[in-house]
This record gives structure tokens, sequence and C-alpha cells, in this order.
């Protein structure tokens, strides 16, 4: 044996004597153990070996950011909600206590009311107050300019800790639609409730071993959780055409002291929600500031009896049936029409003897609504509405949303047959009847509307991208090009008069529909509405607004609350998008025009 | 000989994890610092990304048109009725932002 061999089987032996020492001792520890447990005192000192080994590592978050909203701009995406990390400055008072006297704390204090342009007394108050506690606010969500001074005090007894804070630059626009995100993180109301599965954030950690002063040193790079911030959703209102609308809705509430109003702007070919309100309206930024009422979305949770604006529905639905066509006459009973076991029906004081459906729809007449009801029959107007997807969701991207009151089939009755063609006996959401409409516009087809566009995740990968969905034809092109000559005929003759354009051809239907109480319709309550689009040849936009419950001594006709703020809207919002006018304009508005120039030069001289 | 050779083997591996170590320790020291500059700057981007948000709102920008009398905001009160095709509003501000969105694309 050599050398060499010697050395190796020396190592050998050492090696496993070593083994056999560890496993003895490691075995002889653990019988020690059993036979003589721990008194307190080494419980103790094991616990506080533990604790120490622990006090090395410091959790430090890494802060994951919920996904931002963004809606549309003047064709560019602009920020809706988003959110950032505001600093806030706090103290260790037992901390201060221990390690500084009374001197340097005031001074400290002076310091830091000099940073944050506060009173020292206040500050020396609150960073004494409590001196057996290890953490108070000093301030809260300051600047990051104050929190960078501070840090540059380098006092160990002052920290910076970081809050979120969720910011919506626009303050109340679309405020019920985008709604809120409570302090803690946790959705409120609106999309924020209703996508938060997308917008969420979920913060990362890491493990950090520190020294005696809790100054990171070591990064535990396998313990280290990474950040995941949350998706961003892009939406489809046009925060343009949503001050138009919410600007409009809030005067007209003003105006007629109304108890709510609700406003929609949408596209009718993509069913793209362009702009939604409801007033009282809340800024999601002081949302605790809020009555509760003010964050609702009257929109698609108040279902209303929508009154004469569901007459073109109904007439247009028959006609598509084949039942009646737009010149069929129907004889109108001279104004008060006595139905078999139907009750008693009028033309609001008007006296119409055989008219066409199509002035029916203009004049805006119960009696021929009601005897196209009994044309079609229970079953069959049950039907309609059905189709139509009224008492049921749209399906919207929207929390809450009502399917509005469709009674079952059994429990209609003669009035039944008479009244819900002229929108009694049945209540719609805004959003429901704003749909209905846009078939007129699009050539028949339902659509479903749109309010979240695209998705994506934090790096911008598209997950998601709304398209156009139909949910069914309800009627055939020319039904629908019908209806809307029709329509077009109640702003140029008929009820809507004050919805008429110099610019655009508006066309619309006007609604005054009575508020029903406990005890039947309730005295003087009204929802006046108007449902509208245009330009006629190729409807660009829907518009409706409904103002419920209007002070009836200020006004509260659909044609003279609603068509007007119709028409205000509509012609902002097509001059926004572009669209040429096609009317051309009248030699006395020109001259009036002209006239308001010098009058305006005359006063700037 | 051979024992000094296992001897310095031995010793130049023990200094080479010693510096690994080291070199450890060294590195994750640099990325705690870098991911503390990088909650950093994240937050600054957070900050201005808001920022910017709120200088586009549409109360804004029409704040700062009223300012300087620009007569771009009041489209619908700026009709211009001597020809239709001339009707649509003189400038728009427009954003320089990406994601440039086309409301005049033409419909289904």
């Amino acid at each position: 044996m050599n050398l060499g061999d010697k050395i190796r089987y020396c190592i050998i032996f050492i090696a496993l004597l070593g083994g056999l020492a560890f496993v003895g001792i490691k075995q002889g520890l653990m019988i020690d153990a059993k036979l003589h447990p721990k008194t307190p005192q080494q419980a103790d000192i094991s616990q506080m070996v533990d604790d120490a080994s622990q006090g090395q590592r410091i959790v430090m978050p890494l802060p994951a950011r919920p996904g931002s909203i963004y809606a549309t701009s003047r064709q560019a995406w602009t920020l809706a909600a988003a959110s950032r990390q505001v600093p806030s400055c706090f103290v260790d008072p037992k901390y201060l206590r221990e390690k500084y006297d009374e001197h340097d704390i005031r001074q400290l204090a002076q310091n830091i009311a000099d940073i944050l342009n506060s009173d020292p007394a206040a500050v020396y108050e609150i960073m004494t107050a409590q001196s057996q506690k290890r953490f108070v606010w000093i301030a809260r969500e300051i600047e990051a300019v104050q929190a960078d001074k501070i840090r540059e005090l380098n006092n160990r007894a002052l920290g910076i800790s970081y809050e979120w804070r969720r910011e919506y630059p626009n303050g109340p626009l679309a405020g019920s639609v985008i709604g809120f995100r409570c302090k803690d993180g946790s959705p409120g109301v609106g999309l924020e409730a209703y996508l938060d599965d997308i917008v969420k954030a979920s913060d990362g950690k890491r493990i950090v071993l520190g020294d005696a002063g809790r100054r990171g040193i070591y990064t535990d790079i396998d313990a280290t959780k990474l950040p995941q911030d949350g998706g961003n959703v892009f939406i489809t209102i046009d925060l343009v055409i949503q001050d138009i609308l919410q600007r409009v809705v809030s005067d007209t509430v003003s105006e007629y002291k109304a108890v709510w109003g609700t406003g929609i702007v949408l596209d009718p070919w993509t069913g793209e929600i362009l702009a939604m309100c409801a007033t009282p309206s809340f800024d999601p930024n002081t949302y605790n500031d809020t009555p509760i009422a003010n964050m609702t979305n009257h929109a698609i949770t108040s279902p209303y009896e929508p009154g004469s604006v569901f007459k073109p529905i109904i007439a247009a639905a028959a006609v598509n049936t084949g039942v009646i066509n737009y010149q069929t006459k129907i004889f109108c009973e001279n104004g008060v029409y006595h139905a078999s076991k139907g009750g008693r029906i009028s033309d609001h004081g008007n006296s119409y003897g055989y008219i066409t459906v199509e002035t029916g729809i203009i004049k805006s007449s119960n009696i021929m609504m009601a005897k196209i009801g009994e044309k079609l029959g229970n079953k069959k107007l049950f039907s309609l509405l059905h189709d139509w997807g009224f008492g049921q969701d749209t399906g919207i991207d929207l929390p809450q949303e009502s399917p509005g009151i469709v009674r079952k089939l059994p429990k209609w009755d003669g009035y039944s047959t008479r009244r819900v063609p002229f929108g009694q006996e049945i209540g719609a959401t805004s959003i429901q009847l704003a749909m209905a409409f846009a078939s007129f516009a699009n050539g028949g087809e339902l659509m479903k509307p749109q309010i979240v566009g695209m998705v994506t995740d934090p790096r911008g990968k598209v997950l998601y991208k709304a398209k156009p969905k139909v949910v069914r034809r309800v009627l055939s092109q020319r039904v629908a090009k019908e209806t809307l000559q029709a329509l077009r005929l109640v702003v140029t003759e008929g009820t809507g008069k004050k919805a008429k354009s110099d610019f655009y051809t508006i066309w619309g239907k006007t609604g005054t529909a009575q508020v029903p109480g406990p005890h039947g319709y309730m005295e003087g309550a009204y929802t006046a509405s108007f449902i509208g689009g245009a330009p006629f040849e190729n409807p660009r936009v829907i518009c409706l607004i409904s103002i419920y419950r209007p002070d009836r001594y200020k006004g509260y006709y659909g044609g003279t609350v609603t068509a007007p703020a119709v028409k205000s809207v509509l012609e902002q919002t097509l001059e926004y998008l572009n669209v040429p006018h096609d009317l051309a304009p009248k030699a006395d508005a020109i001259d009036e025009q002209a006239r308001q120039n010098r009058l305006g030069d005359d006063m700037r001289d | 000989m051979r024992i000094a050779t296992v001897i310095i083997g031995i010793t130049a591996i023990a200094v080479c994890l010693v510096m690994m170590r080291r070199e450890d320790v060294r590195l994750r020291h640099e990325l705690q610092k870098i991911q503390t500059q990088h909650a950093a700057v994240k937050r600054d981007i957070w900050d201005r990304h808001v920022e910017m948000g709120h200088l586009l709102t549409p109360a804004s920008i029409r704040f700062r048109a009223d300012a300087m009398a620009l007569n771009l905001i009041q489209i619908s009160n700026a009709k211009v009725v001597e020809d239709s095709s001339a009707a649509t509003p003189t400038s728009m501000p427009s954003s320089s932002g990406h994601n440039q969105r086309n409301l005049n694309e033409p419909r289904r």
C-alpha cells in the first residue's frame, strides 16, 4: 500500500466516522429532548433565538398597480381612472424618546414643519403625545418632494410609507358609469366593481435580511414574489360626448326641477355606448361625501313606463309581422275609445277619425295603438316584447342591470292588450329603449350594447376586443326604413317639433308617461322622454334623454322637456364627430348668425 | 508533496467559495438597491401618467383653450353656415397619443 492509498483510506475512514458521529449526536439530542423537556427558561431562550433570526428578515412589499380605465377623447385614449402611490410620513415616538433629547426633538419638529408647511408646535405634539407607541402618522398624502426632504433629514425615527390613491381625472364625468374604488382598494360600484377581476393587482414581496438597524443588505431571491399589475380596460365612452350629454341632462333636470334624469348616446351600427349619464351624479374622487342615491346609474337600473316612445316599437313590430302596414287606415273613434273589457282610452283631447298607422305615430295616437294591440293579441304581443329584449337584461358590461318589468302572459288581460302598445303596464330601462331605437337606424338588427371596447394586460397585449354583436334581427330593412320615415315626420310635423334642427335631419319620438304609484297613477307625476337620432339617411348616433318627474308647472311633455335637449346633444355630437350637415341652412339662420357676429363686433368695439 | 498539493487545492477551493459568497452577497445587495430604485421609478411613472391624464381631460383642455382665447371648444356654437362641408370645427387639438381611434371610419 503506497502513501496515496493510505491517505485515501484515511480520508474515507474519517468521513465515515464523522457521519456516524453526526447521526449519533442528532439521535442522542432527540432522545434527550424527549426525556428532558426544555424548561420554560430554555424555551424562552430558544424563542428569542428564533425571534432574532426572524428579526433579521424584513418583508418589503413590491407594489403592483391596479389597472387603469381609459375612455376616448378627441380620437385618442384618455385616462378615466388610474392609481398612484402617494407618500405619507410617520414617526416612531418610542424610538425618538429613547434616542434623542428634548432639544433635538424640538429641532426635528421645526425641520419637519418647515418641509410640510405646518405648525411646529402641532408637529411636536404629534411626535411626543403618544411616547409609548411605535407608529404615529405625522402627515398623510404628502408631496413626493416633501417625502424626499424628510428622507434627507436622515433620522431613524422618521419613515415614509406609501399608500395607494385611485384618481379619476375627469371628476364627475361618467362617474355613475365608471364608479369608484374604495381607499382600501376594494371595488365600489360601476365598472370598477364589474371589472374588478381584470383591474385588480397582486402585490409582490421580497424577503431581505437586514442589519441591526433593519437596513436591508441581502435579498433572498428564492422567496421573492414579483408584483402583478392589473389589466387595463378601454371603454367606448367618448368623454367629449359624455361632457355634452351630462351638461344637457343636468341643465334639463335643474330647469324642470326633476327627481332624476338619464341620457344615453350610442352608435346604432355597433351598439357602442358613446355616453351614458344619470343626474344627479357624483364625483368618484369624493365618493365618501356622496349620498348613495346619487351613485345609481338610472340608465340601466331604473325601469319606468316608457309611454309613447314605445309606440314606434310595437307599430314597427306589427308591420313587420304583416298584420298591418304603415298606410293601413285605422279608425280612431274621434278621440275616445271605450274598449270591450279594455277601459276608456283617449287621445289627449285630440279627435281623429280614420288615420294611417304612420299618421298615428306622428300624432302619437293612443287609440290607434290600442287597436294595433287588438289585432296582434296578447300572445303575439308578449312574444314581440321578448324578441325586442324587454323583460331581459341587455347584457351590457355594467353591474346591477335591471331586466325591466314585463308581467307573465297569464296575468295579461284586455287592459294589457290595449295599453302595452302605448307604453303602459310595462317597465323598460333606458338602455333597452335606446337599443330598440338603434334597430330602426341600422336596418332592423337588435344589437347588444357594448361599453368595454378592449382589455389589455399590463404590457399592452390585447386580451379582448369587442366586436359588434347582433342579438337578432327584429325588423326587415324595408320596415326599419319606413319606421325611420315616420319618426322623421314626428319631428317635422308631429309632437317632436322642438327637436327639429336647421342642420341635421333629426328623427325621433316623444314620450310622456304617467308614473305609477301604489294606488294607480300618481297625480301630476310624469316621465318625459325623447329618443332620436340623426342624420336620417345614414344615422350615426342615437340619443335618449328621460327626465323623471319634472315639475308639472314648468313642463312635463316629452316634446317640451326632452326634445330640445336631445336636439342639442345630437347637434353638438354630430359636429364633434365631423358629420357634415345634411340640411341646407336657412337664409334667416345665416342672417341671424351674421347679425350676432356684427353684434359681437360692435360690443368689442 | 502530494499532501501539500491537496492542501493547496482545498485552500484554493475554499478561497473560491469565499469569493463567490462575497460576490453573491454583493450582487444581492445590488439587486436589492435596484429593486428599491425600480419601485421609485415606477412610482414616478405612475405619477406622471396620472398627471397627464389630468391634463387631457375635456374640462382641462377647455380651460386651457379658453385661457389662450382659442375658439376651438364650443363646436356647436361655432356653426359655420355658409357651406355644410365647412361646418367641421376649424381645428381640433389632436392628441399626440398613440392608440389613435378613428371615429370617422366607415361603419358596417
